[in-house]
């Protein structure tokens, strides 16, 4: 630091002296040091302690209102069966009770009591549903014609997409027909008996006279339903905030954002493979130790206590979607993969706690450097069916680094969550 | 050890040896809390004096609005015999020299004559034109030169 020749005898006289110290120790000085020592490591601790008790808060909580709400969901779904079961007992007045499971599941129960007055009708073990439906069909006052072949009555009728399911009736009785109406009134169940009928599929016969129904009088209608064609391929317009911090999930800065696009290509009806390219600003701030420029930047003695950073950068998440839980138009899902960085301008503020000479006060740069793979990213998100292709999505998620990023190599974490818009093109 | 050389700088930036104490626990505070960022690999005493001067360069911010001027201009200077008694003083009685300097007086004369910095240097650190570090110092220098000649003469 001695940088200029100071002749002055008086200059040099003030040097000369004041090497040439000789201080006594006062242990009360040092006492007084060990006591803010001390409070300073109890204060570090219950920091330290705050900051575990906050994340693991955060971790029981949303875990809390995830399974508040799925509970919620479930908990409707079986009140809605339940009331689908109770409003579809019907009775079949020649036959006795025609009843639509929850599962599903027509179930044609018979009196055991023999001396029934319908136990002349009782049918068999071993009859087959064309007998019991012809057995209907002629004993109904109101069928349309005794004439009219049964085969009329074999037709298969989708339901709309909302129910997402097409129902097979076969040889069923008016009444039993006009009451499944009635309980599907609300999702828009077609005519049965009109000529509205909406054929698909040829019924497979086998199903009704096999050897299943045989024993129980009972046939799976939902067995019959073709599968849900899952589209192949989602594109995504996504955005939302996006919170940061280096070194460690604490100290968090003003948010940043994250705007960008998606394509996800369904692998099965559960799992899909998403590939991104999202624009984000990040920022955060870095203690000295969090952030590290390349060797000799700093001036000996003089590295900050504080970075600000602020930077753009192309973030490319390559991630693995799983749904875990499905609602009627909804879904839960969960997703893990990497993501990688590409740097595109990096803005660095350094903060000191003292001054001295030398100091840096900030680098900034477009960089354009890549980090692949430099970050793990996990999320658990909600789905909700909009339109027939179209969904929206609440994605929060977080970047655990495993490598260091930018400039100043810091390890980046980061915390959000998404919205997007999905549309399924094929 | 460090004790010993730590007070020798605080006290030469301190109104008095409890201030210098003061800013010598702060320091020591800061070396403790940020001894990660030492690197073992470079000598010790340097980074603690860097520390150590920046600590007492923040006291002198801080104790900005308090400064009380001490009128040493009045002071009548006598000639001859100034280079005898200098020599003859104890490290004490020069530290009690530089105290009753004003704190801009003397952290400028510090930072110059003591630490070596540029005045352009001491002018960044303490916030003030370079014309003022030079002015400082000067009459840093010349109140020093009045103080030995009324005391010592």
């Amino acid at each position: 630091m001695v940088n200029e020749q100071h002749n002055d005898p008086l200059e040099e006289f003030f040097r000369k002296k004041v090497r040439e110290y000789d201080i006594e120790y006062k242990e009360e000085d040092w006492l007084k040091l060990e006591r803010r020592l001390d409070a300073a490591d109890t204060d570090k601790n219950n920091q330290s302690y705050w900051k575990r008790y906050s994340a693991a808060a955060a971790v029981i909580l949303l875990f809390s209102v995830l399974a508040y709400y799925t509970y919620q969901q479930q908990q409707r779904i079986d009140q809605l069966n339940e009331r689908l079961s109770r409003s579809e007992q019907v009775t079949n007045p020649q036959n006795g009770p025609v009843v639509i499971l929850p599962d599903g599941l027509f179930d044609f129960s018979l009196p055991d009591n023999p001396s029934d007055t319908r136990s002349e009708e009782r049918i068999p073990t071993g009859q087959s549903l064309e007998n019991v439906a012809d057995a209907t069909q002629n004993n109904s006052g109101n069928s349309q014609s005794d004439e009219k072949p049964n085969k009329d009555l074999q037709q298969q009728f989708s339901l709309p997409d909302s129910y997402q399911q097409s129902v097979s009736l076969a040889r069923m009785s008016e009444p039993a027909q006009l009451a499944v109406r009635d309980i599907h009134s609300n999702i828009e169940t077609p005519d049965f008996t009109g000529n509205n009928l909406t054929p698909i599929n040829p019924v497979d016969r086998s199903t009704f006279a096999g050897n299943a129904l045989e024993n129980s009088n009972t046939f799976n209608v939902q067995n019959q339903l073709p599968e849900r064609q899952t589209p192949r391929f989602t594109v995504g317009l996504l955005g939302g905030p996006d919170i940061s911090t280096a070194g460690g999930i604490s100290d968090f800065y003003d948010p940043g954002y994250k705007i960008g696009l998606s394509v996800e290509y369904n692998l099965s009806e559960n799992l899909a493979l998403s590939v991104g390219a999202i624009h984000s600003k990040v920022q955060y701030t870095a203690s000295g130790n969090d952030y590290r420029p390349p060797e000799g930047y700093w001036s000996y003695g003089n590295a900050p206590e504080e970075t600000i950073g602020r930077c753009f950068l192309i973030d490319i998440p390559i991630t693995l979607k799983y749904n875990f839980l499905h609602f009627n138009s909804s879904r839960l899902f969960a997703s893990g993969g990497v993501s990688s960085y590409i740097m595109l301008n990096e803005d660095y503020r350094f903060k000191y706690n003292s001054y001295a000479a030398g100091q840096q006060q900030r680098w900034q740069e477009q960089t354009g450097t890549r980090h692949w793979m430099s970050n793990a990213v996990f999320s658990l998100g909600y789905e909700m069916d909009i339109r027939k292709n179209i969904s929206l999505r609440v994605e929060p998620f977080i970047k655990i680094p495993m490598q260091e990023v930018g400039w100043g190599n810091v390890k980046l974490y980061s915390m959000g969550s998404f919205i997007s818009v999905n549309y399924n093109i094929f | 050890m460090f004790y010993a050389y730590g007070m020798s700088i605080t006290l030469r930036y301190a109104d008095s040896r409890e201030q210098a104490a003061e800013v010598l626990n702060d320091a020591f505070m800061k070396v403790f809390t940020n001894i990660e960022k030492y690197d073992p690999d470079r000598p010790f005493k340097p980074w603690l004096r860097q520390i150590i001067v920046n600590t007492a360069i923040n006291q002198y911010h801080k104790n900005q609005n308090k400064l009380q001027k001490t009128d040493l201009e009045s002071i009548n200077h006598k000639p001859a015999r100034k280079q005898e008694v200098l020599s003859g003083m104890s490290y004490d009685e020069i530290i009690e020299m530089v105290q009753q300097l004003t704190p801009a007086y003397r952290t400028v004369f510090n930072l110059y004559v003591i630490e070596g910095f540029k005045h352009k240097e001491i002018a960044d650190m303490l916030d003030i034109a370079v014309g003022t570090s030079k002015s400082n110092l000067a009459k840093a220098k010349k109140n020093l030169q009045s103080i030995v000649e009324k005391n010592f003469i």
